[in-house]
């Protein structure tokens, strides 16, 4: 079978480059000004430069059935030595013909359809100390099967290892009072982070409809947390058993999508039940006023049942509120604002970003995040950590 | 990034749509003719550059890999994909489209910085395609069932030389930017050398000029596509390079599980 050249920004023949060497990538400097002195003990100021190299090297053949790709991650942060960290995101092998594939490396995997929070979305561990939101995740070792035909998707992954969540050290914001150790972590499992995690994943796209089944069983990413005899200020992060069979589902509309996400899970050796969820819809109205850009508003809720000695998680009983406005510009400018409200506490996230493309290579944004709230609550550790940033990332 | 079967640009794709209407506008009999030449090309890819200027000459550049495949269907479109490689921001972000005839298009978007690939919704056709002075609705809009016909008159081609028919269609979808184009396609080959765009308030908005035609087997292909709108004084141009025919592209090229894989 003769199949075309993906690489025809580079091949004149498609034979004679197909394993071509191509290294992308970005280089992002970042600088954070947080707005109130820091509420807990060791905690630094924190208004301080970082870096970020993000490259991807890769080899594809031209007919896309052989992919070997590299893609490790550094930042350098002035403020926290715990947020100076790096991590391999991507050091995979993959191979396809027609529809089957085969995965072998380590993997960054990303399922579930809402925006703010996905309980389907397990098999990486988030980088924490690279964002607070969750949106960052450690490189996955896996070692994955698919196949796909017609409006069907299926893949099978064995994790042999389990990755430990970063969290900043003890003279970085945005953290909780008591630090998080990073020298010692608990798993329930004998096998410690070697016990092997499988998950699985059945999609269909069927028209304006696409539904995803997803099963999970191995440790939970999630942790929970032991307090320590000898250091009363830091707590131990223990890793439990999980297993957790899941939906997502989407409805795609012109201009108007419906998602919704649910998943019933089962932790820790005794199997203690419960059922997170999370449902959602977003409106898009384009060319506005003739204007050509154009504005989306979204709305989600997550629902999380977990009992209280469970592993902690902020999306409990939550709403979302969100705006994206793309201007469609040659720098394809966008702003997005959100806030993130626990219906439980009242505490409120209130997070604005705006980005611009300058040139073919260069992009900066800005973004400002508020923590609202009273004491005595989960969020309540984040109430001083209020700040604006700055960014100006160069891509080769 | 909506709606925009680029593939449908790469091959000028003016699909037939098999319409049995009872008393046929010699405009429309043209339009047919027009889809009819590009009825079975089969697949192909190419190399796209997109270059966008301001009224005051200054420009950006965006870079693409485009490719598509034919289904013979009467009642299914192409399949799609588009991989941008430049802005260097967007590098390997990738635009699948399953194209419909009489239903909307299905399209997935996939964000290599998330590692994320999202359905995304049509209902966008008279916003810009990515910046550019092309909207959606002029990359995707090409059925012949979309617009109603009416045969103008012919005449010398407005550019290049020969014979051309002059046709004005009218679209009767919704939400288009335009009152009516008026297109223009030489008489030799059923080639589209030009087309004018109305707003809807009936005042000439842009103006597309099809150049450097290049016959690929029994297709022709422009290796440039110019968009100028009189109103803002910008103009897009395309240029195509690299066509390649007959690659033995499948369905299982333009699955959605494939853009995991696209760099």
């Amino acid at each position: 079978m003769r199949r075309a050249s993906i690489l025809l920004a580079l091949s004149v023949s498609a034979s004679a480059d197909a394993y071509a060497l191509e290294i992308a990538g970005d280089i992002t400097a970042d600088g954070r000004v947080f707005l109130a002195a820091p509420r807990h003990l060791g905690q630094r100021l924190g208004t301080a430069p970082s870096v970020a190299i993000s490259p991807i090297a890769y080899v594809q053949s031209d007919d896309l059935t052989h992919t070997l790709t590299v893609q490790p991650f550094l930042r350098v942060d002035a403020a926290d030595s715990a947020r100076t960290h790096w991590d391999l995101r991507q050091a995979d092998y993959q191979y396809a013909d027609g529809g089957f594939s085969f995965g072998l490396g380590v993997g960054t995997f990303t399922t579930g359809v809402l925006d703010t929070h996905r309980v389907v979305d397990v098999v990486n561990q988030r980088d924490l100390v690279e964002d607070l939101d969750g949106s960052k995740k450690l490189g996955q070792p896996y070692l994955g099967l698919g196949y796909a035909t017609g409006p069907f998707a299926f893949s099978l992954q064995y994790l042999p290892y389990h990755r430990a969540r970063t969290f900043p050290g003890e003279r970085g914001r945005l953290r909780f009072p008591l630090l998080v150790d990073d020298e010692e972590v608990l798993y329930e499992s004998k096998l410690g982070p070697w016990h092997p995690s499988f998950a699985a994943r059945a999609s269909v796209s069927a028209g304006a409809f696409d539904v995803g089944l997803s099963g999970f069983s191995g440790l939970s990413r999630e942790p929970r947390f032991f307090g320590q005899i000898f250091d009363t200020q830091a707590v131990v992060p223990q890793y439990d058993f999980l297993q957790q069979a899941a939906v997502d589902a989407q409805w795609t509309l012109d201009g108007l999508i419906f998602k919704g996400e649910a998943a019933a899970r089962w932790w820790s050796k005794d199997l203690r039940f419960f059922v997170a969820a999370g449902g959602g819809a977003e409106y898009h109205f384009y060319d506005v006023f003739e204007s050509g850009a154009d504005i989306g508003f979204l709305a989600e809720y997550h629902f999380d049942g977990r009992a209280p000695d469970a592993p902690v998680t902020f999306f409990d009983n939550d709403v979302v509120g969100g705006v994206r406005v793309a201007i469609n510009d040659t720098g394809d400018t966008q702003i997005l604002a959100g806030v993130v409200r626990d219906l439980n506490n009242q505490a409120t996230y209130v997070r604005a970003q705006a980005f611009r493309r300058f040139g073919e290579r260069w992009r900066a944004s800005v973004e400002a995040r508020f923590f609202l709230g009273q004491e005595g609550q989960l969020e309540s550790g984040l109430l001083d950590d209020d700040y604006l940033q700055g960014s100006l990332a160069y891509y080769f | 990034m909506k709606k925009s079967t680029m593939i449908a640009v790469a091959s000028a794709a003016l699909l037939a749509t098999p319409v049995a209407l009872a008393a046929l506008d010699r405009g429309e009999e043209i339009a047919k003719k027009i889809a009819a030449a590009n009825v079975g090309y089969g697949d192909m890819s190419a190399h796209l550059e997109m270059i966008l200027e301001d009224a005051e000459g200054q420009s950006s550049r965006r870079v693409m890999r485009v490719k598509s495949l034919e289904r013979p269907a009467a009642d299914e479109g192409d399949l799609s994909l588009v991989v941008f490689e430049s802005p260097r921001d967007v590098k390997g972000m990738a635009l699948l489209s399953h194209a419909g005839v009489l239903d909307s298009d299905e399209q997935w978007l996939y964000l290599p910085a998330a590692k994320r690939v999202r359905r995304i919704s049509g209902g966008n056709t008279s916003g810009p395609f990515v910046g550019s002075e092309f909207a959606y609705e002029d990359i995707t809009g090409t059925e012949v069932a979309k617009y109603a016909w009416r045969f103008v008159g012919e005449g010398a081609c407005p550019v290049g030389s020969g014979k051309c028919f002059e046709l004005e269609s009218r679209p009767k979808y919704d939400k288009s930017g335009y009152s009516r184009r008026v297109v223009w396609v030489d008489e030799a080959a059923y080639r589209v050398q030009k087309i004018d765009f109305y707003d809807r308030r009936e005042a000439l908005l842009k103006t597309l000029t099809y150049k450097n035609y290049e016959k690929h087997g029994r297709f022709w292909r422009a290796g440039e596509w110019e968009m100028k709108n009189h109103q803002s004084g910008k103009k897009t141009r395309l240029v195509f390079s690299k066509f390649s025919f007959d690659n033995g592209f499948d369905a299982s090229d333009f699955h959605r599980s494939v853009l995991k894989r696209i760099r």
